[in-house]
């Protein structure tokens, strides 16, 4: 008798899938189901099911990491809502996936494909998988700003500079200005530096905002930014990001 | 800035010239006596004298003095100097003007403020044109903002996945609980209806707004099941408040998505509305996971951000903030004047 088990984070999801496939393959022996990533692992390691039918999004562990911690006999197939990328590197890995709301007819073609043991091997599914994860920020998101009892929380991309202020930094958005209790030499170490220019000693600028870099004849730059009025100079042994702008 | 700032430079120089070429052989016509080339090397000494001494000078002034102000010491050197050339360049004695004539001091000083006046009007003029320029420009690129904010959050009201995973679990309640399966197809068409109806709406009513934030929470906690709880303190007295549509929701979904979906046993989130500081305030807390450093950034709370500014500059804000012991909270302000109109 061929086992599955069904992993979704939406109990009703997974109650459909119960009842359509105790229609469309009554052969099939369910043998649980699990709301989450970590429940999963622990029921497969468990039962050893045959089949995984798999959600990519789930609170906790990733389709990825639960992929990988899958016993290797365990074919998956993977039920997602709406995933252009995911769909299209399945597509490409001929890796079996339904899309939800899941139809009969596409349902009884996996099944189909399941009896025949269509499986790609387990390593060129993480391998998609990890194809598709997006990769982690290593870098600074999300600062605290502000002293004691008023902490804000600010996404970096709305910092248009960072400037260096005695003991603290302030961090220049649109509208507002913050303190941060972190020394712009930290903070250039953590910001994505992409993204991010240290321009002078006390300036760290978000590239995107400079609008202009006007050279002087001393060799350094003022810069205007798109979303506040003050323009800021660049020292000239900072001037060599500038050259080709 | 450097090259264009010289070439501004040398214009008002050959400006200058003309402007000392016209009173050098006027005073000459006007028969002054003296001859046309003494005429012309004095009134050019001033003019130039002065010019330089703008340029070498004044840079030095602090940005406090009044630009009215300035002028007035440098006219002064500018004078002085040019006189002393003028005078050593017609006699060879430098001091020839400080002497007993001193009529051709009292012309430099009326030709140097005539002179004055001329050139910073013609300053203040293309100043003025081109702050006129860059205002038209700034409020064009405010219209573009607002369109284009309004464009994205409009977007991401009704994003795919979500649409997709609502049609899915309504599918999967159709046979085993027909009620909810209509009560969330209700509440769908809903919000699917008001992100039509609001791209013609530029102002909606807090008591609607806070209509279409139940059917959006309404559909994830079905959606979730016992991992979303969420309750609304609203204060009635506010139902009639207007505001611009779409800045609401992106509070919650940020709020589901960042903090209480990644978590295994779920939270809670609580919409309060009020009246704090003279400004309405809608505060979305949830108990989710909290942002971290290195947290995926909050696009759609950015977009509410940008449209917040382009609608009200400073007069409006979201603040976002750590709720203790755990989660986020969200605090939008509006302006009431505004809201009230």
């Amino acid at each position: 008798v061929t086992s599955a088990i069904i992993v979704d984070d939406e109990q009703n999801l997974i109650e459909l899938l119960q009842t359509k496939l105790a229609e469309l393959w009554p052969e099939l022996e369910i043998l649980g189901s699990a709301v989450n990533g970590r429940q999963a692992i622990a029921l497969a390691k468990e039962t050893q099911p045959d089949i995984a039918f798999l959600d990519i999004h789930m609170p906790g562990l990733s389709g990825l990491q639960v992929a990988e911690a899958l016993p290797a006999s365990t074919q998956l197939v993977f039920v997602t809502a709406f995933d252009e990328f995911a769909v299209d590197a399945f597509e490409r890995a001929a890796i079996d996936y339904l899309l939800k709301p899941v139809s009969d007819a596409r349902l009884q073609q996996t099944i189909a494909r399941l009896q025949n043991q269509h499986q790609p091997s387990r390593d060129q599914l993480v391998a998609t998988l990890r194809e598709l994860q997006p990769p982690l920020s290593q870098h600074l998101q999300w600062i605290r700003a502000g002293l004691d009892d008023t902490t804000q929380l600010i996404s970096v991309d709305e910092v248009i500079y960072f400037q260096a202020d005695k003991k603290y930094t302030s961090a220049m958005t649109q509208s507002s200005e913050h303190i941060l209790r972190r020394s712009i030499k930290e903070l250039e170490q953590q910001l994505d530096r992409n993204k991010f220019w240290r321009v002078n000693r006390g300036v760290i600028v978000q590239v995107a905002q400079i609008v202009t870099a006007k050279r002087d004849l001393r060799g350094r730059y003022t810069l205007t930014l798109r979303d506040r009025n003050e323009t800021l100079r660049a020292s000239q042994p900072y001037g060599h990001l500038f050259k080709h702008m | 800035m450097a090259e264009s700032s010289v070439v501004q430079q040398l214009r008002v120089f050959a400006y200058t010239g003309l402007f000392c070429l016209a009173i050098g052989s006027g005073l000459t016509l006007l028969a002054d006596g003296a001859s046309l080339w003494g005429n012309l090397a004095v009134s050019f000494a001033i003019g130039w004298s002065i010019n330089l001494a703008f340029v070498l000078f004044e840079g030095l002034f602090p940005t406090s003095v009044s630009p009215y102000i300035k002028p007035i010491p440098l006219t002064a050197v500018g004078l002085a100097v040019g006189l002393i050339i003028g005078g050593y360049a017609v006699s060879g004695n430098p001091w020839l003007f400080f002497g007993n004539d001193y009529s051709t001091l009292a012309l430099g000083v009326f030709f140097g403020v005539v002179g004055f006046i001329i050139f910073s009007t013609r300053g203040r003029l293309l100043a003025t044109q081109a702050d006129l320029a860059k205002s038209i420009a700034a409020r064009e690129r405010q219209e573009k903002l607002i369109a284009e904010t309004e464009l994205k959050l409009l977007q991401a009201q009704i994003e795919p996945h979500f649409l997709f995973n609502t049609l899915s679990n309504i599918h999967g309640l159709i046979t085993k609980n027909p009620n909810v399966a209509e009560a969330t197809l209700l509440n769908l068409t809903k919000l699917l209806r008001s992100s039509l109806n609001r791209t013609r709406k530029s102002q909606t009513t807090l008591s609607e707004e806070l209509e279409i934030a139940k059917a959006y929470l309404d559909i994830h906690a079905i959606r979730m099941q016992g991992r979303l709880r969420y309750s609304i303190e609203h204060d009635p007295t506010l139902d009639n408040c207007l505001l611009p549509p779409l800045l609401v929701q992106p509070l919650i979904e940020n709020a589901i998505k960042h903090g209480i979906d990644p978590l295994e046993n779920g939270g809670a989130i609580e919409i309060k509305t009020g009246r704090v500081n003279g400004q309405l305030q809608i505060a979305v807390t949830d108990t989710g996971s909290g942002i971290t450093d290195k947290s995926g950034n909050g696009t759609g709370l950015s977009n509410v951000k940008s449209r917040l500014h382009a609608l009200y500059r400073d007069r409006a804000e979201l603040v976002l903030e750590d709720n203790l012991p755990q989660g986020v909270r969200a605090r939008l302000r509006l302006p009431f004047d505004e809201v009230h109109r």
